[in-house]
């Protein structure tokens, strides 16, 4: 194997990282990998259900049978996962031509009796199919590539073999919902799986074909990460055994190297003296002769005590005891399993008591909603306090003089007309946002201090207006009133809103 | 290149790697959390059996908050993971590498129902053995990702080794591989070392063997700082 050619990126890893990258794998070649697995899983499959299912009338027997050829697809899903972890990808005639082959390197036939139910299958399976070693060799060798990976390859293939019928039951679930009402698959579907109820033989073996054909679908689906998963797990070993991130830093440090070499001797005019060629060959010759001493190194190496060693092991057992006496399930138990056998009620009664309260704050939010529209929320409420200062002029009764019309007089008198105007024109907002109850805002302007007092039909309107106006003069375009207007605006005010207090 | 790595960039340029977890992975946490959550409610479910039909109600409110809120809290206020992410080393971060917040958490959390359909989470296992970073619905739609705390296991120190410094400064490329084989070879088989060590003899000046590999352990001393 040459590491350098792979499209994998090469890294230390955790166990989990490994399978997921096998994951990845099967994602950026999806197209190729699921065309081999469909293409090697369901002729045998369909062959599988005729023969044994249909003619035989023995359904359950073709489902196990099925899915104990598992190892006979993994081999051909793994050669196209090896070529696809070189950038390479075989088509389904060259994967199925290349199987007769592969089944009598790989050691199918202990792969299908005692090996069948080893959980780490996929990532012993290399060291059978790829690194093509026999006997003792190659379980040396699966032992040491299985090490310190078993966890994840376990929960891969626990996980794998749940997805299959997640997949499985998924795809009835939703074909039962998408059915209109009144039809089900499931009622046929659910005594043929259990052997419950009594139905038409004939009817309840075609839905187990299909079950079984189904089944086959998933395993097409499944298999391919359960394979890569293992695939990478096995790679992933060997990459911490052998360090092949390192060597591949070296040699890309070497053919830097010897690139910075290559442009140094371009840059030499000289010419006479050619650079020594890159110093990374001169490995080569030596790797050279150490792959060929190799067999024989790796049997002087095998023949230590620490292969191949028997040991004997003694170790006290428990005989088995023939069962005396079945226990009946304890009172509570029943009780517990009786209140637990409840839940779909439960689950009902708290939904619908959800529902209910849901139901309640809606019709709570839309009363109160309509209550605010007929104003009845309003009605009952009080009229909120006067502000205390309107348009940046204080109106609090209490900061004004007692009588109003008398002060400003004697202001005009002393030629302060603004301030006058001022006062008249305060005390007029003072007492018409606390006798007349006129609701100004803070904000309002002198304009939408005029606008509220005619909106509320206040019979000071016109004096008022008349008052705005002058004020306005005084205050932004410092026009001082004529003599008389003054004059007329004090007695105005006293009419309008009394003397005194 | 394949590899499982999100990488992602803070505003100050910052490159950093998410590694992000797979469903294998993520489905034996799933088992971890039905596990605790179903002798959560084996622990709610004795004492309040005894009330009849008012303890009936309790345990269906309680079911409710820790079927809905049992993930969101544990992913808010206890570092991104809830126990059974803990066990496996995952965490779930904000797609950019930030914490997961509360409206990440509870819209990841909430679509939990839609994944779950048809049947025991099919739509969210399809999702992941399909998307590139391994989401789920909930995940796509949130903008998190589930990802590894750590990516592997720490790797021993290097044994001392003599002295041994380059002649020019090392290229970045350089320094990081002298720094893996120090990490790297110590697990290695000695006959492997060395044939590694080789294959740096710009590093070595040409050291053969036992040599090589006991100068590249004082490179890498001297390069991390811990040359006596």
């Amino acid at each position: 194997m040459r590491p350098e050619q792979l499209t994998l990126v090469l890294r230390p890893r955790s166990g989990m990282e490994a399978v997921d990258l096998g994951i990845r794998l099967v994602q950026a070649h999806a197209r190729s990998i699921f065309a081999t697995s469909f293409a090697v899983i369901l002729p045998p499959a369909l062959l599988i259900i005729a023969v044994v299912g249909y003619a035989l009338e023995m359904p359950s027997l073709a489902g196990t049978l099925i899915w104990w050829l598992k190892p006979l697809y993994d081999r051909a899903l793994l050669h196209g996962l090896s070529h696809a972890v070189f950038g390479e990808q075989p088509g389904v005639r060259q994967t199925w031509r290349a199987l007769p082959g592969l089944i009598r390197r790989s050691a199918l036939l202990p792969a299908l009796l005692w090996r069948r139910l080893d959980p780490l299958r996929s990532t012993r399976l290399p060291v059978d199919q790829l690194e093509g070693l026999k006997g003792r060799v190659a379980r040396d060798r699966r032992h040491i590539v299985a090490n310190r990976v078993g966890g994840a390859g376990f929960g891969l293939m626990f996980c794998c073999a749940n997805f299959e019928y997640v997949l499985l039951f998924g795809v009835i679930a939703l074909i039962e919902n998408l059915l209109p009402e009144r039809v089900s698959i499931l009622e046929h579907i659910w005594p043929a799986m259990t052997g419950s109820e009594v139905i038409d033989p004939q009817q309840a073996l075609w839905v187990a074909l299909a079950f079984n054909l189904g089944y086959a679908c998933m395993v097409a689906l499944i298999e391919p990460f359960y394979v890569a998963g293992g695939f990478t797990l096995y790679l992933k070993r060997r990459t911490d055994l052998e360090a092949w991130d390192v060597e591949l830093l070296f040699r890309r440090l070497a053919s830097e190297g010897a690139k910075r070499l290559a442009m140094l001797a371009l840059l030499v005019v000289c010419g006479a003296t050619l650079l020594p060629a890159p110093a990374a060959e001169a490995s080569e010759p030596r790797r050279e002769a150490a792959i060929r001493q190799a067999p024989k190194a790796i049997a002087d190496v095998l023949k230590a005590p620490e292969f191949g060693k028997s040991r004997k092991h003694q170790q006290l057992q428990f005989r088995a005891e023939p069962e005396t006496k079945t226990q009946d399930a304890p009172g509570w138990l029943k009780r517990w399993l009786e209140f637990w056998r409840g839940a779909g009620r439960w689950m009902a009664e708290g939904l619908r008591v959800a529902g209910w309260i849901g139901i309640a704050i809606v019709a709570a939010v839309l009363l109160r909603l309509l209550l605010r529209q007929l104003g009845v929320m309003r009605a009952r409420r009080a009229p909120p306090p006067p502000p205390a200062e309107v348009a940046g002029l204080d109106i609090r009764p209490e900061s004004l003089p007692n009588d109003v019309a008398e002060a400003a007089h004697q202001l005009l008198a002393s030629g302060r007309h603004r301030e006058a105007l001022g006062l008249l024109y305060r005390g007029a907002l003072s007492r018409l946002a606390h006798q007349s109850q006129i609701p100004f805002a803070r904000g309002d302007t002198e304009g939408d201090c005029l606008m509220r007092v005619t909106r509320a039909g206040s019979g000071a309107r016109a004096y008022f207006a008349q008052l705005t106006r002058s004020w306005q003069g005084v205050a932004y375009a410092h026009a001082a009133p004529a003599a008389d207007e003054g004059e007329r605006l004090c007695a105005g005010w006293r009419e309008a809103f009394g003397g005194g207090q | 290149m394949l590899d499982t790595v999100r990488e992602v960039s803070t505003p100050e340029l910052i490159a950093l790697r998410l590694h992000c977890a797979g469903p294998i992975s993520r489905a034996l946490a799933w088992f971890v959390d039905l596990a605790i959550r179903i002798g959560v409610y084996l622990v709610l479910a004795f004492p309040l059996s005894a009330f009849g039909k008012a303890g009936t109600g309790l345990i269906l409110v309680g079911v409710f908050l820790i079927e809905w809120f049992y993930p969101v809290l544990f992913e808010v206020l206890a570092g991104g993971a809830t126990p059974g992410k803990r066990a496996l080393g995952l965490v779930v971060l904000n797609a950019d590498g930030s914490p997961v917040g509360w409206a990440a958490s509870m819209t990841r959390n909430l679509l939990r129902v839609v994944d779950f359909l048809p049947f025991f989470y099919a739509i969210g296992l399809v999702s992941m053995l399909a998307t590139r970073d391994f989401r789920r619905l909930g995940d796509i739609v949130a903008d998190t990702v589930v990802t590894y705390r750590r990516s592997a296991t720490p790797l021993p120190i290097a044994p001392d080794a003599p002295r041994w410094r380059p002649h020019a400064p090392l290229s970045r490329t350089a320094q990081r591989a002298v720094l893996a084989f120090a990490e790297r070879a110590p697990r290695l088989s000695p006959e492997r070392a060395e044939e590694l060590a080789e294959q740096a003899p710009m590093l070595t000046d040409d050291a053969r063997g036992a040599l090589a590999v006991s100068r590249l352990y004082g490179l890498a001393h001297y390069l991390s700082g811990r040359e006596q």
